[in-house]
């Protein structure tokens, strides 16, 4: 005869577990928006239905994270957008983001931009005009968005991971609150025999 | 500038998602159902409410993949089962510790959340627990199943009725919630079926005690 204890622990037995706390980091650059879709655990939400609606509310397009939970969109033009995520087993999570900029995001790591430091005496180059300087600024801001994007999905990652000592002191807490609660009624029911 | 609410799950709404006319009602009706609770209170019951919190508590930790989403337990039909009245504030207790340690949920959203949670373990202590008690020990299994997917039922139906009182803008992920209820639902009773079985040989009284929890 099966035990019911040992059908229970069968049931429960599963590959992975995680918190359930679902959600959605995105960041830009230039006008293309990168994100990704994950649990509070870390795990990704692969195939997460990710829907983009524009300021006035009206969608503008809808796509699906891939295996690792990650996507990558391109927009026509600057503003607030708003992604809100499905997973599909009830979770929901929503995020606003900006795209400030029209210029075409550079997959090329190494900028071969000329450009001169200001007031660098040893530079071989002479000062850029204006108009290097504002694309070598862009191309700056580009190559830091790659470079901590990733960084602060981590962040969340770690921000969001639940921690033992967390778990530990909510139990604590509650068998606390438990162990007040029968103290003062002890000391009710004295009063009340004396 | 990037603005984030989490995510809404079958028992835990976060903050920014209800409208407030239905935080306002959730939150005075589970101030209704706490305050006879507190008139009610079972003190012989309070340490079995505190493992029972704990295990609520933890419970919502614990992901069940199933298919391409995951559930985790809730446990109300379990609580109100055993509990009775002890529940609510059990019950407030957990989802307080969750919302201050895990970001689970919401202060504000606190009182819709016990309503949710509570009023659902309160039916099934008042239904199937004297149920439960007549069979005398006959038909465990199903009746702690039935506990199971009643609470589970119960808890759905009113996080889609609060999602959908909010705005149009919330009723498809109304309509999400109680679509993903269905492997929670077939979890939940399993768990609740095998649980009253492992308590009814360990520990009968907490079942057949003389007095209704709920009385």
């Amino acid at each position: 005869m099966i035990k019911p204890t040992l059908l229970l622990v069968l049931l429960l037995s599963c590959h992975s577990v995680q918190a359930h706390l679902f959600e959605l980091f995105a960041y830009t650059e230039a006008n293309r928006i990168h994100g990704s879709a994950f649990s509070s655990g870390g795990q990704k939400a692969a195939g997460a239905l990710i829907k983009v609606f524009a300021e006035d509310g009206h969608l503008l397009n809808s796509l699906k994270s891939n295996q690792q939970g990650d996507f990558v969109l391109d927009v026509q033009k600057p503003g607030s957008y708003r992604l809100l995520a499905e997973s599909g087993d009830g979770h929901i999570a929503e995020r606003f983001v900006s795209v400030v900029s029209q210029a075409n995001p550079t997959t090329d790591k190494t900028s071969s931009a000329e450009f001169a430091l200001p007031g660098n005496e040893t530079s071989k180059k002479s000062t850029v005009d204006h108009h290097h300087r504002a694309q070598f600024l862009q191309q700056v801001e580009q190559a830091v968005a790659r470079q901590v994007g990733p960084l602060r999905v981590e962040l969340q990652h770690h921000d969001k991971h639940v921690r033992l000592a967390n778990i530990l002191g909510g139990i604590g807490f509650i068998f606390g609150l438990a162990g007040l609660l029968l103290w003062w009624r002890c000391r009710q029911t004295g009063k009340h025999r004396s | 500038m990037v603005k984030q609410y989490g995510g809404a799950t079958i028992a835990h709404i976060p903050d920014g998602v209800l409208s407030a006319p239905v935080l306002t009602g959730g939150a005075l009706a589970a101030a209704v159902l706490l305050a006879v609770a507190t008139r009610r209170l079972d003190y012989d019951r309070i340490p079995q409410a505190a493992v029972f919190a704990a295990a609520f508590f933890v419970a919502s930790l614990v992901n069940v993949p199933i298919g391409p989403g995951s559930v985790h337990l809730i446990l109300n039909g379990l609580m109100g089962l055993i509990l009775g009245w002890t529940a609510v504030p059990a019950i407030l207790v957990a989802l307080l510790m969750q919302a201050l340690f895990f970001g689970y949920g919401g202060l504000l959203v606190l009182g819709v959340n016990v309503f949710n949670l509570a009023l659902p373990a309160l039916l099934c202590g008042l239904l199937l627990g004297p149920i439960i008690r007549r069979a005398g020990g006959r038909f465990t299994l199903l009746w702690g199943a039935v506990c199971g997917a009643l609470g589970v039922s119960l808890t759905a139906g009113l996080v889609a009725v609060s999602l959908a009182a909010s705005g149009p803008e919330m009723r498809p992920a109304a309509q999400l919630v109680l679509a993903a209820y269905v492997p929670l639902l077939i979890v939940e009773s399993a768990v609740t079926a095998f649980a009253v079985v492992f308590i009814q040989r360990v520990s009968p009284d907490l079942i057949w005690n003389r007095v209704s929890p709920c009385d």
